[in-house]
């Protein structure tokens, strides 16, 4: 797909996050699955084996089980700023479904788009942005051109060819 | 004493002309040096906590003052240096043309180290910026800033992080270049992990003409999002301390 | 958002047909182009989507209303988040809006419950709110002066003022998950209920684990929101140069004096002026504009954040761990741009040389 044509966006932080403490932002998610079907074999596998060591570590997360009868077993995550974010669970290992309900705890919630810049600041500069005027001697600004003493040939050091001419000369 | 050698930082100040003026000539000029440390890693430095520096205004009693004073005052050396430095930078009035050369006035360094220690003390440093160095790329943050760091971090969600390898710090009257890095006792760029999130699928989409050569692959990279919560700088070593310490450290 | 579900449903559709499209092509009997087009489907299909879109879009409900909802567990969960350990009671009645109360009141009177008989033993959460409010809005205040010691307290009210608007308190009780919590009648929920329930949370705080937690839970939740804003535009300055020249005067300095220091483009629709401004000879502050009358006031507005020292350059807002050490003084007042106003120009009409709104 061109570049163009998929949504962009800058960096976010919800609710300056981070910057007070810490606040997970994944605020409950939902196992949904189906009791009896095989296809949600591994679900069942991770709700026995590996939920509770979930709940435990994360508080936080209000943690739901929902079971469908002969449905496509998911995870819903719901997020502090409103968004809901639903992931098919078929044909997922228990270790598979441990690592993307890690990986809904680590996000912020804000969709995923095209990153336009991988940084952002309030303050870009610090000492002030350089403008034509910042070094430029005061002098000048009474000064009427043509002025002979802003006109005259500045002074440079050795040039290249004074440095050919010497060394010929020297040779000689 | 190899490792005291190792710690040895030889750092570059260039440092800004403050912005008060006492003449109606405006120049804005740049003072650029380079000012040679001996060792930065001190014993007097290490143990003192960084969140309770001189330069925080908040550690000692607060004092409620009247009317700032508006006039600042210059030193002599500094506007010498200044001149010195414009000249370098090819501003009008230029007399001759140079190379950055490093100054080799003692007094200068002593100057200059002292003027920083000083508006440490005072708090008048304002706000910190700083270059620090994760994985392969520098990123200029300032407290408040949040930075992206690309592929797979270990630190988790909620980790604080203190980033070690800083190339730069500088505020709005100076700034301090290591070469590469500034020492941790006196610099401490503190950070959040605030997310960890893959990105939008990218494409690598190869193909080769009249060759029947087609490859296409989504991807997602894993980035990890950092919260910058605050840069501080403590108190630099100055000339006489660091001559007492290398005395005290010879006892030993 | 009927238009959206009735385009997914289309889809579906759309995506079915396909499916036995490819299933047939697979098969030995059809190769190549698909010769049958099913015009039926297509009418049916245009058919759905006409019905989903009379329809209307879809009654908002409530997230309690949902099968995977556990309010006691939501309760629980809301303390760990922030990392905060409320009481439960005190929690459960913070998030109790008065309107609550009031439903279930007539709830039981419709249902002839004696409401003598059976007390509701329901507390809303006004008097939390009103503690909450009274200590955000005085540490907010102590904090910013504490800050920003040079700045004037109309510039302090003013950053208080843009922290305590409903729609900002209610942006903050939203993000952290206090919209679906909230017991109330109306909804959806307005953001004055919103702002009420924030204000009601850090009451509960203040009173289940006293004013420092409650004060750190107003720093860490309510102040970074600064961070974006620039805190010198909320406090809108009538006449700059009025203020500068009262204030320059009463600290003993001689009266502001503006100068063109640079100017280019002068006859361009790009013209550049850079207007300093010297007080007894001394620089203090300078600035760009278009006309010499703007670059003059920016200059002035310059100045006055120099003498206020919230400059581009000043630092940072102390917030999360560096934040636990602050000392601050709660008695302290910065002084008044009005008091200075009325010291220098006295018996003028202060309304001539600048105005009150200051």
């Amino acid at each position: 797909m061109a570049n163009n044509a998929i949504p962009r966006d800058f960096l976010k932080n919800v609710l300056q996050n981070g910057m007070g403490r810490y606040v997970c932002q994944l605020q409950r998610i939902t196992f949904r699955f189906c009791k009896s079907h095989p296809g949600s074999r591994h679900m069942r596998d991770f709700i026995e084996n590996h939920l509770l060591d979930f709940t435990q570590k994360n508080p936080g997360v209000v943690v739901y089980l929902q079971p469908r009868r002969h449905r496509p077993p998911s995870i819903v995550a719901e997020f502090l700023n409103g968004r809901r974010e639903s992931m098919e669970m078929m044909r997922k290992e228990p270790q598979e479904i441990c690592k993307w309900a890690e990986y809904m705890r680590g996000r912020s919630g804000v969709q995923i788009v095209n990153m336009i810049h991988n940084n952002h600041t309030e303050t870009p500069s610090t000492q002030g942005i350089w403008h034509p005027f910042m070094f430029r001697d005061s002098e000048t600004a009474v000064a009427k051109f043509p002025d002979p003493k802003y006109s005259a040939v500045r002074e440079t050091g050795k040039t290249a060819t004074d440095y050919v001419l010497e060394e010929f000369n020297n040779k000689e | 004493m190899a490792a005291k050698t190792c710690t040895k930082n030889v750092m570059n100040f260039i440092m800004r002309s403050p912005k008060f003026y006492t003449s109606i000539k405006l120049k804005e000029l740049l003072l650029c040096r380079q000012l040679y440390f001996g060792c930065l890693v001190r014993p007097c430095l290490g143990g003192s906590s960084l969140h309770s520096l001189p330069g925080n205004r908040f550690s000692s009693a607060v004092v409620s003052s009247p009317f700032p004073s508006l006039v600042s005052c210059r030193t002599k050396s500094t506007r010498k240096a200044d001149i010195q430095i414009s000249m370098n930078l090819g501003v009008c009035g230029i007399e001759k043309l140079e190379d950055f050369t490093s100054l080799s006035d003692k007094s200068l360094e002593d100057e200059v180290t002292g003027q920083i220690n000083e508006s440490l003390e005072q708090g008048n440093t304002g706000r910190l910026y700083a270059v620090v160095y994760i994985r392969g790329i520098q990123h200029k943050v300032t407290a408040g800033d949040l930075i992206v760091v690309k592929y797979d971090f270990p630190p988790n969600v909620g980790d604080r992080l203190r980033l070690e390898k800083v190339l730069a710090v500088g505020g709005k009257d100076f700034s301090m270049i290591g070469q590469p890095l500034l020492s941790r006792n006196f610099v401490r760029v503190d950070a959040t992990v605030v997310e960890k999130t893959l990105s939008h699928n990218r494409v690598w989409f190869v193909y080769q003409k009249r060759r029947s050569f087609k490859k296409f692959h989504l991807y997602r990279e894993i980035f990890t999002v950092l919260a910058i919560n605050s840069i501080q700088v403590a108190r630099l070593p100055e000339q006489n301390e660091e001559i007492e310490n290398q005395s005290t450290q010879k006892l030993e | 958002m009927a238009a959206s579900m009735a385009s997914k449903l289309f889809r579906a559709g759309a995506r079915s047909t396909i499916r036995k499209v490819s299933l047939f092509s697979n098969g030995l009997l059809q190769k190549g182009p698909r010769r049958n087009y099913d015009r039926h489907r297509m009418r049916y299909l245009k058919e759905m989507y006409q019905k989903r879109l009379d329809a209307g879009p879809e009654k908002p409900r409530r997230r309690s209303e949902w099968i995977n909802w556990n309010y006691d567990a939501e309760i629980y969960a809301f303390g760990q988040r922030l990392g905060e350990e409320f009481e439960e009671s005190t929690l459960r009645q913070a998030f109790i809006n008065r309107s609550y109360v009031e439903g279930e009141k007539k709830k039981r009177a419709e249902l002839g419950i004696d409401i003598d008989a059976v007390p509701l033993q329901l507390d809303d959460n006004t008097e939390f709110a009103n503690e909450g409010s009274v200590l955000m809005s005085s540490y907010l205040k102590v904090y910013l002066r504490n800050i920003y010691p040079y700045m004037f307290e109309e510039g302090i009210s003013a950053a208080h003022d843009y922290l305590t608007t409903d729609e900002m308190l209610a942006h903050i009780s939203k993000h952290i998950g206090c919209e679906d919590l909230i017991l109330s009648e109306e909804f959806p929920t307005s953001s004055a209920t919103l702002s009420t329930t924030f204000k009601a949370v850090v009451g509960a705080l203040f009173s289940d684990k006293g004013r420092e937690r409650a004060e750190q839970f107003v720093r860490d939740f309510v102040l970074p929101q600064l961070i974006e804003t620039d805190i010198n535009e909320l406090w809108q300055i009538v006449n700059p140069m009025g203020l500068l020249k009262a204030v320059l005067v009463l600290s003993g300095k001689g009266e502001p004096e503006p100068r063109l220091l640079w100017k280019s483009g002068a006859n361009t629709i790009m013209s550049l002026y850079w207007v300093g401004i010297y007080s007894d000879k001394d620089f203090i502050a300078k600035s760009p504009g278009e006309t010499i009358l703007i670059a003059e006031e920016m200059a002035a507005r310059e100045a006055i954040k120099k003498i206020m020292k919230t400059e581009d350059s000043r630092a940072p807002l102390v917030l999360g761990a560096a934040a636990e050490n602050l000392k601050l003084d709660y008695e302290r007042v910065n002084v008044s741009a009005e008091d200075i106003i009325r010291k220098y120009y006295g018996s003028e009409d202060p309304q001539k040389n600048t105005s009150t709104s200051l």
